[in-house]
């Protein structure tokens, strides 16, 4: 199982979960339920996934840009406005938010779409 | 009260029976209704519609190039008839003594008249020195004699005053029938003079008379935003803009009621705070006034013609285009905003206002952010601009590239930006795929790698199956 990416998010496979991160709950994202993986701040479009019991999305760790989502049962998609829905298999990934250098702080920081 | 409104496109509502009503219970033809949608529109349309700065401008035009006439027939007397004469002759010295003295008075008259600002009066002068000194430099060059020069002088100076009046009666010209045309109305080509003072008159007699009982004005409605206090204050700001645009003073623009109109302190709109229980007591005048003063922040009346500005419109007097065309271009958001992170050199903003074109501008500002020493201002200027923008007027080339996007470096060897340019992988709806800009350290050494580093993973790890 490789990586996939949608826009500014990076899903990567890996074998396990950290138990310390907590399950996202369902928002609305254009007056429907659904799992916010990330939402533009400029844009206001945002990167879905369905609010379905076999799909858990985790927030990474305080501060990070990291998290966590696991797929059981069948295949789902991302969505975004300005993307082509992009399948993704069951498994467990890592959810990586594409980052900016900053020569002030010498660190990457979030990027805004 | 009954009250006649339509929509405008912006979902606000126009008191047009009480404009008509207004008129003509002053005893006025309906007027064409416009309705601008900011302040600075309001401003635009009173400078395009009304009767104000051209009879000045044209005037004042004449009156300094008054003295071109003479002049140039005494020295064509002088020249032509007889050509051996080394002086004018008296009565061609008296006439053109005569002329220009009139014409400097008048124009002193007119202009204390007119209260032109300073900046208006110089541009006038300005013109009429330059072509002056041109016809007479093409003269001397040409003929040598200084009478030729005299007479070149004179009449180059009197085309460019005559330049400057066609200019500004085509661009009012221009306005006004792109006005009727949108609106499908007639309008007065030549501009429309004001009658506030016919209105205002009978505001303040309808005001005056009123006996002691009658009822107060009802206070504008709660929902307004704009108090009474501030209304003054909005006029005179739109004054401003539209003195910035024509050069000339206005003076139209006040309230129709309350504190800074001119319809007598007996009816004010601190009077108006009190609701009134029949208003079909009040005057009709006063009743059309009272129901266009509760709908709109501003109104300038002219004959045939009214500009409205619906109450709850944008106020916000931004700067806007300059009379004729584009206002500077130091003045533009585009390059407002890099010149102000930059430290707003006054000689880096009389280059971009110079400079022939948009290109070359953005040119001469993406070099100077090249040069800055420090990455982290350099970083600050180069999204001010934006980066694609930047990259472009720079003309950098990649340092890399490869199927992930293309690597640049910006400023000094020692101390690089690095930014990576990639494209979406999904086409937008106009078929195109959209670019985007992100920073990465300079250590990275190919676009691959910078594109693994902003999701902080190494160059071998990143290799997606999958993109959308």
């Amino acid at each position: 199982m490789r990586s996939l990416r949608q826009g500014d998010v990076l899903l990567l496979p890996v074998d396990s979960i950290p138990s310390s991160v907590m399950p996202v709950p369902t928002a609305q994202h254009r007056g429907r339920p659904c799992l916010v993986v990330a939402r533009g701040e400029r844009t206001g479009h945002a990167h879905t996934l369905p609010a379905d019991p076999a799909i858990t999305l985790f927030s990474g760790e305080e501060g990070t840009s990291i998290g966590f989502l696991e797929v059981r049962g069948d295949e789902t998609c991302l969505r975004h406005e300005e993307h082509r829905p992009l399948p993704i298999a069951a498994g467990r990934y890592r959810v990586i938010m594409q980052r900016q250098h900053d020569p002030a702080l010498a660190r990457g920081l979030a990027v805004a779409d | 009260m009954p009250e006649t409104v339509a929509r405008s496109h912006s979902g606000l509502f126009l008191p047009l029976a009480s404009v008509e009503a207004l008129y003509r219970h002053c005893h006025l033809r309906p007027p064409v209704v416009v309705t601008a949608g900011s302040a600075v529109q309001f401003a635009r349309s009173v400078a395009a519609l009304a009767r104000v700065g051209e009879p000045g401008l044209v005037l004042t035009a004449t009156l300094i190039a008054l003295p071109c006439l003479p002049i140039a027939l005494a020295t064509f007397d002088l020249t032509g008839s007889n050509p051996d004469a080394t002086a004018l002759r008296g009565l061609d010295i008296g006439l053109v003594v005569y002329v220009a003295v009139m014409s400097v008075a008048l124009t002193a008259w007119y202009l204390a008249r007119l209260a032109m600002p300073r900046r208006s009066f110089s541009a006038l002068i300005a013109g009429y020195a330059s072509g002056a000194a041109s016809g007479a430099l093409a003269a001397a060059v040409l003929g040598g004699d200084w009478r030729n020069a005299v007479m070149g002088a004179a009449i180059g100076g009197g085309l460019v005053s005559l330049a400057q009046v066609v200019t500004a009666l085509t661009w009012s010209l221009r306005q006004r029938r792109a006005i009727g045309q949108r609106l499908g109305a007639r309008i007065a080509l030549l501009g429309s003079r004001p009658i506030h003072d016919v209105v205002r008159s009978r505001l303040d007699l309808a005001a005056r008379n009123l006996p002691e009982s009658a009822p107060a004005p009802p206070s504008r409605p709660a929902h307004r935003s704009q108090p009474p206090e501030e209304r003054p204050r909005v006029a005179a700001r739109i004054e401003a803009e539209g003195r910035r645009l024509t050069g000339y003073r206005w003076s139209g623009i006040r309230p129709l009621l309350g504190s800074g109109s001119n319809a007598g302190d007996r009816y004010s709109l601190d009077r108006a705070a009190r609701q009134v229980a029949d208003p079909d007591d009040l005057p009709a005048v006063l009743r059309a006034a009272i129901a266009l003063d509760a709908s709109v922040d501003a109104v300038t009346l002219l004959e045939d013609v009214t500009i409205l500005l619906p109450s709850g419109s944008p106020l916000e007097v931004v700067a806007a285009p300059r009379r004729g065309g584009t206002r500077l271009r130091s003045e533009r958001a585009a390059y407002r905003d890099v010149l102000a992170a930059l430290g707003n050199s006054l000689l880096l903003r009389r280059l971009v206002d110079l400079a022939w074109s948009d290109r070359i501008a953005d040119r001469l500002l993406a070099r100077h952010i090249v040069r800055s020493e420090d990455s982290v201002l350099r970083q600050a200027l180069v999204q001010a601009m934006g980066t694609g923008r930047f990259i472009a007027a720079a003309r950098l080339a990649p340092v890399h590239t490869d199927e992930t996007g293309a690597l640049y470096l910006v400023g000094p060897a020692r101390d690089p930006l690095a930014y990576v340019r990639v494209e979406d992988a999904t086409p937008g709806a106009d078929g195109t795929r959209a670019e985007h800009w992100l920073r990465v350290p300079p250590h990275v050494a190919t676009a691959r790698e910078a594109v693994a580093w902003t999701f902080g993973v190494s160059e071998q790890t990143y290799s997606p199956s999958m993109e959308s």
